[in-house]
């Protein structure tokens, strides 16, 4: 079968061009200044689940990678110095394809200095309702959506509850989620997917916050509340947008979260990652405080056009190109 | 074996013990969690649909099952013998594992066998099949508008719906998806 012809149509695609304007315009309208890191990287982000593409410059034994996200290299721009910043950039993961993700995608990152993960959430609010005209936004933390779509309390989540929970809401888990002692991140995940994503968000968007503390990823932890981080998501009509975070500033814990992550890849069998030392460098010189959040354009643009596969609003998905 | 990122639609693979074809198949990635790949099987001797997730990377082995072009010999007690032409090899179906497609099946017709674990277990025809009709009452001349239709038995033993003008002995194109009369085939 031939496939020379772009997903999107000639509509989607002038769509696309003008989503893309509006976004830039918001940014500089308010002095956010636009950034260009590269997409090749030494190294990978350090994240469970998260596998780079591995590119080779030359005929070096050790890969270079395509970058899954800008955020070590613009965080190094911030502890360089820059003011608050964003881009729109292509990222980059193995492996994950669907109706809503697709191997290379575009990505908005947006730091801003001196504010926190509630302070993102509100400018994050204004964006959407720019580019999208969306309503105001609801927001609601994790463990009151949890209780509220499937009546169980996040941070005391039992076997058996899980899976009473997963009969009752006519879920099938995966094997590895019915095994005793498997991971409670690995069950809370599985639910979000498959059933609460799908029902919330659809007259506005809503933000989720105070993901759990062992799902912080790079996010402060809550200095009230030591079981939750400050890391939010953004969910719109049954689809996750964005992922923000009260930005991580200490090298330590930094260090030490790289590290877990690592160690647990290991025992998982996944790809063994080394730490990104230019990254750990401008750490400890020093991160601004700030807060950050990657937002998936493409999915924007799904939203904004109604259409509900990725490969039908980019010009040519991995199917095509 | 294969993995979550082989599935595709029309893969066919083994789940527990079992010969399934995946249906609809759904990459679900949350957040920063785990990705899955919800499936839709279905079975390939029952048709029953399960559904079933499957963490990123997890494995499943293949259904062994093969499909060969097989010319159709003849029937003995409602079992149904076939024969694979290029090693002469024989397998035999009964009534019941060829579902409807018993009215179509006729002397040298080639047909796809479906073979799982070595045993013939379902058929597939050709879209369309021409058959002659061996019953149906008088063809009404002229009556080619209406939509009236009457009942005919075709070689094979089974009745197919004609329009009135349709006579016996004549040849029919038959679509064997829905069972349908297309045309009359001329002689």
């Amino acid at each position: 079968m031939s496939n020379w012809e772009p997903g999107a149509s000639i509509k989607v695609l002038h769509e696309r061009s003008t989503l893309l304007q509006k976004i830039r315009k918001y940014f500089s309208d308010q002095d956010i200044l636009e950034v260009d890191t590269p997409s090749i990287s030494k190294f990978p982000t350090i994240d469970e689940h998260i596998d780079s593409i591995e590119v080779y410059l030359k005929s070096q034994k050790t890969p270079s990678y395509l970058i899954s996200s800008p955020e070590y290299h613009m965080k190094r721009l911030l502890c360089f110095g820059m003011p608050s910043i964003y881009q729109i950039c292509k990222a980059f993961r193995k492996d994950e394809l669907g109706n809503y993700h697709n191997p290379e995608f575009t990505m908005i990152e947006w730091y801003q200095l001196g504010i926190d993960d509630y302070q993102l959430m509100q400018a994050t609010d204004k964006l959407l309702q720019h580019v999208l005209n969306t309503a105001p936004a609801e927001f609601i933390t994790y463990k009151a959506l949890f209780l509220k779509y499937l009546n169980i309390d996040p941070f005391n989540l039992t076997q058996s509850k899980f899976l009473l929970c997963c009969q009752e809401s006519g879920l099938t888990p995966s094997k590895d989620l019915m095994i005793k002692n498997c991971r409670i991140e690995d069950q809370l995940n599985f639910l979000m997917g498959f059933y609460i994503e799908k029902k919330i968000g659809h007259q506005k968007p809503v933000f989720v916050y105070h993901y759990p503390a062992n799902q912080s990823a790079l996010a402060k932890i809550d200095p009230m509340h030591n079981q939750v981080s400050q890391r939010f998501e953004v969910f719109y009509k049954g689809l996750e947008l964005g992922n923000g975070y009260h930005e991580l500033q200490d090298y330590q814990v930094h260090l030490s979260r790289f590290e877990s992550t690592i160690k647990k890849r290991k025992d998982s069998d996944q790809t063994d990652y080394q730490i990104d030392y230019n990254f750990m460098d401008a750490l400890k010189h020093g991160l601004p405080h700030c807060s950050g959040i990657a937002i998936g354009f493409d999915r924007l643009l799904m939203i904004k056009t109604g259409i509900e596969d990725i490969d039908k609003v980019q010009s040519f998905s991995s199917k095509r190109s | 074996m294969y993995d979550t990122s082989d599935f595709r639609k029309g893969l066919r693979v083994e789940i527990d013990g079992q010969p399934f074809i995946i249906v609809e198949n759904q990459f679900v990635k949350p957040g920063k969690g785990q990705a899955f790949c919800r499936v839709k099987l279905k079975h390939l001797l029952q048709g029953n649909v399960i559904d079933r997730t499957y963490k990123s990377g997890e494995k499943v082995a293949p259904a062994d099952i093969v499909e060969k072009a097989m010319q159709f010999l003849y029937i003995n007690d409602e079992t149904y013998h076939f024969m694979d032409n290029s090693d002469f090899e024989q397998f035999e179906l009964n009534k019941d594992q060829l579902g409807d497609n018993w009215k179509w099946v006729q002397e040298g017709m080639v047909v796809d066998v479906m073979i799982y674990k070595g045993t013939a277990v379902s058929i597939t025809v050709p879209n369309f099949t021409a058959l002659e009709i061996t019953y149906c009452e008088p063809g009404v001349k002229g009556d080619t508008a209406t939509n009236a239709t009457k009942p005919a038995t075709v070689e094979t033993g089974a009745i197919v719906n004609v329009p009135l003008f349709v006579n016996q002995n004549e040849k029919i194109k038959i679509d064997t998806r829905t069972g349908e009369y297309v045309e009359r085939v001329k002689a």
